[in-house]
């Protein structure tokens, strides 16, 4: 006897026909368009000069850490007080020149091609990253596939490292959609995202709570160079 | 018992229940100061929400063509675009991928979709638990119940109903504070993302131009879901198109502003295919479920085709005195609130779920909060003619409406019935029957005090206005007179 | 022990017997004297008279002239709102005939005025009334707005020394954007303590016909209305609509009998 369920079951493409034609029956008919709004603008311009200000002031409103750097070593002093504080042991990094040179001695390993992320990464405390570019109206963080080496490395360990240029800063998602258009628009990664602090919930009585499921920690090595 | 009265039922219990209302307006509380505050400090809601409505109105008045754009794009990436009629269509796919890929394990991030088309209970029934990631989620499965707000699913517990289930639950020590609760949620999740065999989300957009779905979140969990096990299946509606990805850069915004008050949501992604030639991990394999089931009934229904602008924020809820009181259990329905009595009788018929859209006194709050601008508030009304004209009332209250019609008409007869209600309610209070149930207005009355026809009308008093010998009639004057005629006390 | 409605009609014709120029001071003389057209809700016209004949003495103070087409009911809204739609056309027809020529029609209820400016066109779009409803539409007032808005008037020479809370009826607010202009009038009254409450905004839980088939929800909010109000240590809780002062007072008197309500009409229109 058949299963119930797959009486249910048409082939995709007379499903696929049968809504498309009702949407276009249904779009016989059509409905007035709204009116555009008298002044558009949604979001207050941020003055040129301003854009880290305003990337450190929201990324520490969503518990981000911002470290600034001038120089390699800077960087790498950084890195190693951190690593220390935080007790970083297991670190897994991109392999990315900015971050092998920032990282310098304190990465245990590196990740290259065929590795085996699953098993290995979850035993992770840090997983480092470069990014493809920072949003400072909302602090945000903008990476791929690409960028990021994979989709587990920025949100599978307890806490994750984005090292930046300084030229990477834009000032809305508006730049950074016309960014990533730009570079991956022939090509997509398979996936995007946009970082916004550390991991959250306020499902127990909107009580903010961190490190949900993803990292508790989110850091931003900025290289003012 | 059908829907109708079993919303009565639960609407009058959640009604009187003191503790839930108490709960709903302390979180309900701390939600709208953070989106007043947020909407003056980051953007210009009132444009911004102007231009999220022309955008939706433009994805769905070219519905097909944009779904074309997805699928085409969605395709050439790798990803496997199948379109489903209706729900158990819906399931009948995944379960066939299940069989195919010998799945046994399922980790799932929050999607009111798979609520709407039973996938919990069904895969479950075929010896496949999927398990629920997001922490109020999560809450809601230990619990054995439905999720209780579409973006705040245990939004009427309170961090001690929290902790009292994980005790019964997993067995953790009581008087466990909220982060330690979470702590616990996670330490027990992240071996499921580890081990699942296959990945389960919804997702808020579909991008037309670049062929991606969109999910929102701040846990980080529908990225495990999407990142960690071999295959990932995203069942979305076909309403949830948008024209470019840069239509990204105003909706993540408002859906974030509107939904929690926070000026974007923790996480963003946009996933576009299934792993990348090059990339060290994802998914294998992609699938994207289209559903239909009932949007093209509303799509087809040009007076209330802007319901499907609903990016599903939950500020309708929020904003929904109704709500606010009864809860989110009492519609029996998968979306609640507002944007629920609006939209299910499109989608599962107007005869079972029309009462939902009578139970509401119609204050436009929804309205106005809405971040698409749909009227909700006004499609309740056509509801409500929708089910008079189809039909779906009692015909007691047709009788009522066409005597009302009648009377209203005829002033003669309009002072007629002024005059039989004085009296009768005179000869009520007389009794001492009032408020009893052989009182018509009891359903008042048990609650409330009800107001006292006067002895003279106001037409009367203007008949009347300026003839001395209408003076021997006026007893004494009282200068406290009560102002809205209340009965006095004692 | 006289019953309510009788002493309280028997005040107001009291006063109004009483020499004119005491009762009501005339305002500075009349640029526009105008007709204007009462319309009356019907229960206004029924439970609340008082509101209405407020109402008429504060347009005669201001040196306008009222008439009152008695042959006027209803506006339609309780069919309206049920989804009885072609009985509610029937009514509204009525109504649009009735006020056809009306130089202006002033109404002291938000949510009936919502019914002929936001509702009568759609009810009658394809009706051959239609016209002459948008026509009527454009003419129609609420009370509040009629004086803000139309005449410019806020001070009326109005007295109330109490401490009042204003309740803001959901359609004035949402329908007419009246928000400001009861607040306004208010001030310029003698004597009036203004305060705000917590749920200013909130539905009362009245919604015609909602009040009675969902009794226990419309109980929970005004209960929640309600001790909003009583927060505030007001003596009154002032609206523009009766039908939210008849719910609000309906739950004060259980519980809160010391707070009292009162319609934007009667402070206005008190100058004692």
């Amino acid at each position: 006897m058949s299963h119930p369920e797959t009486s249910h079951r048409l082939p995709s493409a007379a499903t696929r026909a049968a809504i498309l034609l009702r949407i276009r029956t249904a779009l016989q008919y059509t409905t007035a368009k709204p009116q555009e709004p008298a002044d558009p603008a949604v979001f207050p311009a941020i003055p040129p000069n301003d854009l880290l200000q305003r990337f450190a002031t929201e990324l520490a409103a969503l518990k981000g850490e911002l470290l600034q750097a001038s120089t390699w070593a800077e960087a790498q002093a950084h890195l190693g007080r951190m690593a220390e504080e935080s007790q970083f042991v297991r670190i897994v990094a991109t392999p990315h020149p900015d971050i092998r040179q920032a990282c310098g001695s304190v990465v245990a390993r590196t990740l290259t091609g065929d590795h085996d992320c699953g098993p290995n990464l979850a035993q992770a405390d840090l997983g480092i990253t470069p990014c493809d570019c920072l949003v400072a109206r909302t602090g945000s963080i903008v990476l791929t596939s690409r960028s990021g080496f994979g989709r587990s490395l920025s949100v599978l360990p307890p806490a994750h490292l984005v090292v930046a240029r300084r030229s990477q800063l834009v000032a809305d998602l508006s730049d950074a959609f016309r960014l990533l258009r730009s570079w991956h628009g022939a090509m997509w990664p398979s996936m995007m995202t946009i970082i916004s602090g550390p991991s959250r919930t306020a499902d127990i009585e909107k009580i903010l709570v961190l490190g949900a499921n993803g990292p508790r920690k989110l850091m931003v090595l900025l290289l003012n160079f | 018992m059908s829907a109708s009265t079993e919303f009565d039922d639960k609407a009058e219990l959640k009604a009187h229940d003191l503790r839930h209302r108490a709960v709903l307006q302390q979180n309900i509380g701390t939600y709208t100061a953070k989106v007043a505050e947020t909407k003056a400090r980051f953007l210009n809601w009132e444009p911004g929400r102007q231009s999220a409505r022309g955008r939706k109105w433009e994805a769905i008045n070219h519905l097909d063509r944009y779904l074309e754009d997805f699928e085409r794009n969605a395709s050439e990436r790798g990803t496997v675009v199948h379109w489903a009629v209706d729900g158990a269509q819906a399931r009948a796919l995944i379960l066939d991928l299940c069989r195919k890929h010998q799945v046994r394990r399922v980790v799932k991030s929050k999607s009111m979709i798979t609520e709407e088309i039973h996938l919990n209970d069904f895969l479950e029934t075929h010896g496949i638990l999927p398990v629920e990631t997001d922490l109020g989620e999560y809450i809601v499965q230990l619990r054995c119940e439905h999720p209780y707000h579409i973006v705040t699913p245990a939004m009427h517990l309170t961090r001690d109903d929290v902790d009292q289930t994980f005790h019964e639950k997993l067995g953790t020590p009581r008087g466990s504070v909220p982060a330690e609760l979470a702590g616990i949620a996670r330490r027990v999740l992240r071996q499921k993302y580890l081990e699942a065999d296959m990945g389960i989300t919804g997702a808020n957009f579909l991008v037309a131009d670049t062929g991606m779905v969109v999910i929102t979140e701040n846990e980080g969990n529908a990225r495990l879901c999407s990142s960690l096990p071999p295959l990932h299946v995203a069942i979305v509606g076909i309403e949830k198109v948008i024209p470019r990805l840069d239509d990204l850069a105003l909706f993540l915004p408002i859906l974030a502003v509107a939904g929690t008050g926070q000026q974007i949501t923790c996480y963003n992604t946009m996933i576009g295919g299934p792993r990348g030639q090059g990339e060290p991990d994802g998914p294998v394999e992609f699938h994207v479920i289209l559903l239909d089931n009932g949007r093209t009934e509303l799509l087809a229904d040009t007076e209330q085709r802007e319901a499907l602008h609903c990016i599903r924020c939950g500020a309708c809820l929020n904003a929904c005195p109704v709500f606010r009181n009864i809860g989110g259990h009492a519609y029996g329905t998968t979306y609640q609130g507002p944007i629920g009595s609006v939209i299910t009788p499109h989608l599962r018929g107007l005869q079972e779920w029309q009462h939902l859209s009578s139970a509401s006194s119609l204050c436009g709050a929804c309205s106005d909060v809405c971040p698409v601008g749909i009227g909700l508030h006004h499609h309740l009304l056509r509801n409500r003619r929708n089910a008079a004209r189809g039909g779906a009332r009692t015909w007691r209250e047709a009788v009522i409406f066409r005597l009302w019609a009648v009377v209203m008409q005829n002033e003669d007869l309009y002072r007629f019935l002024g005059h039989v209600l004085r009296t009768g309610q005179r000869l009520l209070r007389g009794a001492g029957l009032e408020g009893s149930f052989l009182d018509p207005a009891w359903r008042w009355s048990r609650g409330r005090s009800p107001p006292h026809m006067p002895a003279q009308t106001f037409r009367e008093w203007w008949e009347n206005r300026g003839k001395p010998e209408n003076a021997a009639s006026i007893l004494r004057a009282k200068p406290e007179a009560e102002r809205h005629n209340m009965p006095q006390q004692s | 022990m006289l019953i309510d409605g009788r002493s309280f009609a028997g005040n107001t014709i009291f006063k109004m017997l009483r020499p004119r120029h005491r009762d009501s001071p005339r305002l500075s003389p009349i640029v526009n004297r105008m007709q204007i057209s009462l319309f009356v809700p019907c229960y206004v016209d029924q439970l609340f008279p008082g509101v209405a004949i407020s109402t008429v003495r504060i347009l005669e103070r201001l040196g306008h002239r009222v008439e009152f087409p008695g042959a006027q009911t209803c506006c339609g809204q309780p069919a309206f709102n049920s989804g009885y739609w072609q009985e509610a056309r029937e009514v509204a027809s009525r109504f649009v005939d009735l006020f056809a020529g009306a130089e202006a029609v002033v109404c002291p209820s938000g949510s009936c005025t919502t019914m002929v400016r936001h509702f009568f066109g759609e009810l009658l779009q394809r009706d051959h009334l239609a016209s002459a409803a948008t026509e009527l539409a454009s003419r129609t007032f609420e009370l509040s707005e009629f004086l803000v808005q139309k005449l410019g008037v806020v001070d009326l020479a109005a007295a109330f020394k109490a401490r009042v809370v204003w309740h803001d009826a959901c359609h004035g607010l949402r329908e007419l954007h009246l928000k400001e202009e009861p607040r306004k009038l208010l001030r310029a009254v003698r004597g009036l303590e203004l305060v705000e409450m917590r749920e200013a905004e909130t539905c009362c839980g009245f919604g015609g016909t909602f009040s009675v088939k969902y009794p226990g929800i419309s109980l929970a909010m005004d209960e929640v209305k309600v001790d909003s109000i009583a927060e505030t240590g007001a003596d009154y809780v002032a609206s523009g609509d009766s039908s939210c002062l008849m719910q609000i007072s309906g739950l004060l008197h259980r519980r809160h009998p010391r707070v009292r309500t009162v319609h934007l009409a009667e402070i206005l229109a008190s100058t004692a």
